[in-house]
């Protein structure tokens, strides 16, 4: 007579491949087989790709070749903005703001509304933690000014910075990235602007601008789409440009102080998890699963991703190879995001702390 | 006492084995059914045998897994059609016939319903409890209290992204 724990462990992967979010929590906790089990599961270090099924009204979950189906009501008319720690900042129609927790069902909403013309809004550091900051980027190219709003943990107003141009700037869509208390982003040909969150150095500029970034600057005008981001365990900051209609792949590493961008050919065992509200890098499950970047993109209802090895894109499950990306289903308002820790309050979470008494 | 519904495909000149469940009932099956097991395949390719003996699947788990076979096996039904058995042949059956099923499954390496029973499975466990889950599958709770607080407190599911944080 067998028992319900002493199933073999393949049977148990297959099972555990169709939970999801905390019912995976739940499987865990059942008994110390089935957590075995859990603990070995390469779901447990996969980030989900997140997206809107229109058809459908549901959310849509991809993780290691899986789907997920979830309905979220709260998440109407909503659009990504940003995702880190397990977190979206989300945005309505009407530009109010908001953060959630798809995994644990959190919603945090947000004290002001995103002002017009802000095109980019992320956030750095959990929405819990006391040093959480959002920060919107805008460019008024008729008024030649580039603006930068602040919204730290607990205030219920934004600070806004601002900064004349002499030239014409187009800002990337890609993520801004904080490195070293400096907040990183890019234009849409590859030249990188800095600004310094907080204002104590008073003798260094708080806006700085780096122009031929790129060693071959024509490249600059062929860029489709840009994604800046960290790799855990590496000090510098790294960037992926897609070039052409065909999206060609070029990596490169940021040389500072000299500000360029170094080509990148390989990058070993690391995996790389690129969409426009996030990108990182990690370390891959597999040692063979390394060198890859993983796109908001599918063959069908196979990932794509490119391999730095065989300069090209590939299907996760069939056999789809080629060295240009037309064909496949763009997903851009897709985005990566990891499971968070699911929360040890009870108490409902708010942005400003005089809200909750 | 529970015989399959073997009406055999159409073109009726096909091939059939005999299995026999581990409690000696014997079922007839067309050999375009047996083949979508992978082990039954390939028992079949290795020796000229016309009967197959599973020592470890009882009468009523073998005639499930027969009727799941023949239906997909059957050409004259549709996608569609071949889907909703497959829904309904997983509901309502009880916890433990399931485990049985999935065990079958996997002696006999039958893929897709394996996949299906397992998303039953998954289905029953959505939003419930872990005492819900221990209490209907009927498994003894094996962490001492300590150890069951700490997975509690750890949640091995979340992402370790501390070094990925901003400064």
């Amino acid at each position: 007579m067998s028992n319900w724990a002493d199933l073999p462990g393949d049977l148990l992967n297959v099972i555990l491949s169709k939970i999801f979010a905390k019912d995976r929590h739940t499987f865990s906790l059942v008994c110390r087989s089935w957590n075995a089990v859990a603990t070995t599961s390469p779901y447990r270090c996969s980030p989900c790709l997140m997206y809107y099924l229109r058809s459908k009204h549901m959310w849509n979950f991809y993780q290691y070749n899986s789907f997920f189906c979830m309905s979220f009501p709260e998440l109407k008319n909503a659009e990504i903005r940003c995702s880190k720690y397990g977190w979206l900042l989300m945005s309505g129609y009407d530009n109010s703001l908001f953060f959630f927790d798809p995994f644990n069902n959190v919603k945090i909403e947000l004290p002001c509304k995103l002002h017009f013309g802000y095109t980019t809004v992320c956030f750095f550091h959990p929405p819990t933690s006391l040093y959480c900051i959002i920060v919107g980027i805008a460019i008024e190219n008729f008024d030649k000014v580039m603006k930068i709003c602040m919204l730290k943990h607990g205030e219920d107003e934004w600070e806004i910075n601002k900064c004349r141009l002499k030239n014409e700037f187009l800002v990337s869509r890609g993520a801004p990235v904080l490195h070293r208390g400096l907040l990183y982003f890019l234009d849409v040909k590859g030249n990188i602007v800095t600004f310094n969150l907080s204002k104590c150095d008073v003798c260094k500029p708080r806006f700085v601008l780096k122009f031929r970034c790129l060693k071959r600057r024509r490249l600059g005008n062929k860029i489709k789409e840009h994604f800046l981001f960290k790799i855990k365990g590496e000090e510098a900051l790294f960037v992926v440009f897609l070039l052409h209609e065909e999206r060609k792949v070029n990596m490169y590493r940021l040389l500072e102080p000299e500000m360029k961008w170094e080509r990148v050919e390989d990058i070993g065992d690391k995996v790389l998890y690129l969409s426009h509200a996030s990108s990182f890098g990690v370390t891959a499950y597999l040692k063979s699963m390394g060198n890859r970047i993983y796109f908001p993109r599918f063959h069908g209802d196979s990932a794509v991703f490119y391999s730095l090895s065989s300069g090209k894109y590939h299907s996760l499950d069939d056999d789809y190879s080629e060295n240009n990306s037309y064909g496949l289903k763009r997903l851009d308002l897709a985005a990566w995001i990891t499971i968070a820790p699911t929360p040890e309050f009870s108490t409902e979470l708010t942005w400003c702390a005089q809200g909750s008494t | 006492m529970v015989t399959t519904d073997e009406k055999g495909p159409l073109t009726a000149k096909k091939k059939s084995v005999i299995i026999r469940s581990c409690d000696g009932d014997e079922f007839l099956v067309s050999e375009s059914a047996a083949v979508l097991s992978t082990s039954l395949k390939k028992i079949l390719e290795e020796k000229e045998d016309r009967l197959i003996h599973l020592s470890d699947i009882d009468n009523k788990t073998l005639a499930m897994v027969i009727a799941y076979l023949s239906t997909h096996a059957d050409d004259g039904l549709s996608d569609d059609l071949k889907r909703s058995f497959d829904q309904e042949f997983v509901s309502g059956k009880e916890f433990d016939v399931l485990k049985y099923l999935v065990l079958a499954t996997d002696t006999l390496q039958v893929t897709c319903l394996c996949y299906t029973v397992a998303k039953k499975m998954a289905d029953i466990m959505k939003n419930k409890l872990v005492e819900w889950v221990r209490r209907e599958f009927d498994i003894q709770n094996d962490y001492t209290p300590e150890a069951e607080a700490e997975i509690r407190r750890l949640d091995a599911w979340a992402w370790d992204d501390r070094q990925l944080e901003d400064d």
